[in-house]
């Protein structure tokens, strides 16, 4: 009974991450591409929900969802590119992108299907078992890699440095 | 698994709601509508508009603070699930990463990137 | 699962620990009340302290934070050469800044930080310790490179560095997740335990390896993932280029050096593969591209992508002699890329334009010494001896062909041969042409810069008389492997 409720669930996202994903490319609008792109998100957070990582899933919403997708709406709005210049202007670019993205996934999913058929997976997966309720997750985060938690705040500073040197007008500019 | 799909189905109900509400106001409502009542406001700015204007630098800094600040909060959730497991040792591990982004707001507002004018 | 407090060992990181406190203070400096002197000083003396500390723990094997972070000899070496260049472009730094007439701490507190990633990435044992070090270092040169938004070319030469960094590390992060999908951990010694109990996936992990190497290949820039540099060297403030050319790659060949290391006993024919394939495209296409540049900056950038593709080479026999020739190759990259470019900061004062190769003609006429240390440096480069770059050739050419990859090295031994022609073309025009006199007026106090050129042209040929003794260091720090 639940092996066909998570298909069901499974099967729901995946449309919906699928031509809410077609959406975004489509679009003529770039404001409709950027909902799009939520829609994908969210789904995709769905996703890690039925695989059993609530964090992922709650990072996944929080900070794409909550913070970057804003960040693309206000790139939107600062730069108002003009609708019907952007789509699809440069042919050959777009074919060798299609070329180059359909080959790249190609590859990987060759790659996983070997990997997944091979017998040493399970051999692999032995070591991978762990509860991962968000509680374990903080746990684990502030004892074995609590170096690559601090070198985090490390590089939100640089970044935030970073930001505002080259957003903010220099003390030249504005004497 | 439970949560999970109890949370998909909150999801569901959320969605379905949203979109009874519109479908059924949709025919429902009285015909023929007036400009009058196609607006979302019945009193202040019309806030639909077609992106015409653009939009200034200001808004974009604060924009990048917020993404900065909000990865700092998904951090400290994390940290307060477990923390009282973790005792003195805990807190000096957050006042160390808070510490370190407590420089950056700092030099955000020494920068004027907290200020509006300018 | 209970909490176990981590065993931090504060020691393992007091380095950086500085270079963050100093960085830090930096930032707040302002370039008013005399404080603008001291901000070269004060980051010098971080990273002169910070020299001075890794040294101590020679030999001791530090590890910190559970062994996420593990100062070893071989990370001391790197770490000590990673401080030396980031010294010389602080000076250079320094002398640049003057002649603009600015001087901000911020610029001096972002080089501070570079060098914290760079270090994190050099004692990193964790993939995510490295790419958080390679992500520290990245952000900070993206805004080192469109410092002074007032130059058109150095926004777009940011532009174009961000958008190819951001995809390389996209790209590097791809590759751990193939390695965490390979062996269920993201730590690089873990590949020798899941080696021994063949607990890992071959596929996922030869994945791996190919999508970590593409991510570090952008970082050194090597063909085909070198586009950016020329653009992006010629852009940016020659200081920043200095340290750009150098600084990185060194950490990025630790990592590199690090990663082929434990990967190749499990994936050995495509990692070797992977890195010919990168090494032959470099040397060929870095030079020959390099014949045809006009520009000095443009042509040092093709120069050192061809360089970066003899120091591919030594990775391709990493647990024999391979790995101390790069060592070897690398820091003497640093004396005479470092000079190279040092020269072009003095030369290329004239505001408002680029500095092409036929703009030094006749210069020795006024400027004889810093012709003699260019000239000394272009030698090295072009690796004649007596001077460092010959060994440095030399020791990675010896180890290729005791690793049985002749044909490898008779392309490099041809394109050295052809980068003949383009560094000596400089020296050519230096001491043949008709003299010209726009560079003439070389302005400012060069007294500080001078001294360190001298210092970095006589080391060139100090090394290349008696390369032992590096050599020697060098072999002591990589017994462990």
């Amino acid at each position: 009974m639940e092996a066909i409720t998570q298909q069901i669930i499974f099967w729901i996202l995946g449309i919906t991450t699928i031509t809410a994903a077609i959406g975004v490319i489509a679009a003529s609008n770039t404001i409709n591409s950027v909902m799009s792109l939520l829609v994908v998100m969210l789904a995709a957070a769905g996703f890690y929900m039925l695989m059993g990582a609530p964090v992922v899933a709650l990072f996944q919403i929080i900070i794409y969802v909550g913070a970057v997708l804003v960040l693309f709406l206000f790139i939107i709005m600062l730069l108002n590119p003009d609708a019907t210049g952007l789509s699809m202007s440069r042919k050959l670019s777009v074919w060798m992108a299609g070329i180059v993205s359909v080959g790249m996934t190609v590859v990987i999913g060759w790659i996983f299907w070997q990997s997944a058929t091979q017998t040493n997976m399970q051999n692999v997966m032995k070591n991978h078992v762990c509860s991962c309720t968000i509680h374990d997750i903080s746990v684990v985060l502030f004892s074995r890699h609590l170096l690559i938690f601090e070198l985090t705040s490390l590089l939100l500073l640089v970044a935030a440095v970073g930001a505002l040197l080259m957003t903010k007008k220099t003390r030249e500019d504005r004497s | 698994m439970a949560p999970s799909l109890s949370l998909f189905v909150y999801t569901l109900l959320v969605v379905g709601t949203a979109v009874a509400i519109i479908l059924l106001s949709h025919f429902l409502g009285k015909r023929p509508l007036t400009d009058e009542k196609t607006i979302p406001y019945e009193c202040g700015m019309d806030p639909l508009d077609t992106r015409k204007h653009r939009f200034s630098i200001k808004y974009y800094i604060v924009a990048l603070l917020f993404v900065i600040f909000d990865v700092e909060i998904v951090f400290i959730y994390l940290w307060a699930i477990s923390v009282r497991d973790m005792g003195l040792f805990g807190l000096l591990e957050m006042f160390i990463f808070v510490g370190i982004l407590l420089v950056a707001f700092v030099y955000a507002w020494i920068k004027g990137g907290l200020t509006w004018e300018s | 699962m209970n909490f176990i407090a981590p065993n931090v060992n504060i020691i393992s990181v007091m380095p950086e620990i500085l270079l963050l406190l100093s960085g830090t203070a930096l930032l707040f400096f302002r370039n008013c009340a005399g404080q603008g002197k001291a901000i070269p000083g004060i980051a010098s003396a971080a990273i002169i302290l910070q020299g001075l500390m890794i040294p101590t723990l020679w030999g001791n094997n530090i590890a910190g934070f559970n062994s996420l972070i593990v100062r070893d000899n071989f990370s001391i070496l790197f770490q000590t050469m990673v401080g030396a260049t980031a010294l010389l472009a602080v000076a250079f730094s320094h002398y640049y800044l003057k002649q603009r007439k600015v001087s901000e701490g911020e610029y001096y507190a972002l080089i501070l930080y570079a060098v914290v990633g760079m270090n994190v990435m050099i004692a990193g044992r964790d993939l995510l310790v490295i790419f958080l070090g390679m992500e520290i270092l990245s952000l900070s040169l993206y805004v080192l490179v469109g410092f002074f938004r007032d130059i058109n070319e150095s926004m777009e030469a940011t532009v174009k560095y961000f958008l190819l960094g951001a995809f390389s590390s996209a790209l590097f992060l791809l590759g751990i997740a193939f390695f965490f999908g390979a062996l269920g951990a993201t730590g690089i010694d873990n590949v020798t335990t899941a080696i021994e109990q063949s607990g890992f996936n071959i596929m996922l992990l030869m994945m791996a390896a190919a999508l970590l190497c593409t991510g570090l290949g952008f970082k050194i820039a090597s063909v085909p993932f070198h586009m950016w540099a020329p653009d992006t060297y010629e852009g940016a403030p020659i200081s920043v280029a200095s340290l750009l050319s150098v600084a990185p790659k060194i950490a990025a060949f630790a990592v590199l050096l690090r990663i082929v290391l434990a990967v190749s006993p499990a994936t050995s024919q495509v990692t070797s593969y992977t890195i010919i394939a990168m090494a032959v495209a470099s040397m060929i296409i870095g030079n020959i591209t390099a014949l045809r540049q006009t520009g000095l900056i443009r042509m040092l950038a093709y120069s050192g992508i061809a360089q970066v593709g003899f120091m591919l080479i030594g990775l391709l026999s990493p647990e024999q002699e391979g790995g101390p020739a790069l060592m070897f190759y690398l820091s003497m990259y640093i004396l005479m890329n470092m000079g190279a470019f040092g020269v072009a900061i003095v030369f290329s004062m004239v505001e408002g334009k680029r500095l092409l190769i036929n703009d030094l003609s006749g210069i020795a006429a006024h400027r004889p010494f810093l012709s003699l240390a260019m000239s000394i440096f272009m030698i090295s480069l072009a690796g004649i001896p007596p001077t460092a770059g010959f060994f440095a050739k030399f020791y990675i050419f010896k180890t290729a062909i005791e690793a049985g990859y002749l044909w490898i090295v008779v392309v490099a031994v041809i394109m050295t041969v052809v980068s003949l022609y383009y560094y000596f073309r400089v020296i050519m025009v230096m001491y043949m042409s008709e003299a010209s006199d726009k560079l003439s007026t070389v302005s400012g106090d060069v007294t500080v810069i001078a001294v360190l050129l001298g210092v970095l042209a006589f080391a060139t040929i100090l090394f290349g008389i008696m390369p032992g003794s590096i050599i020697g260091i060098i072999s002591k720090a990589l017994a462990f492997m």
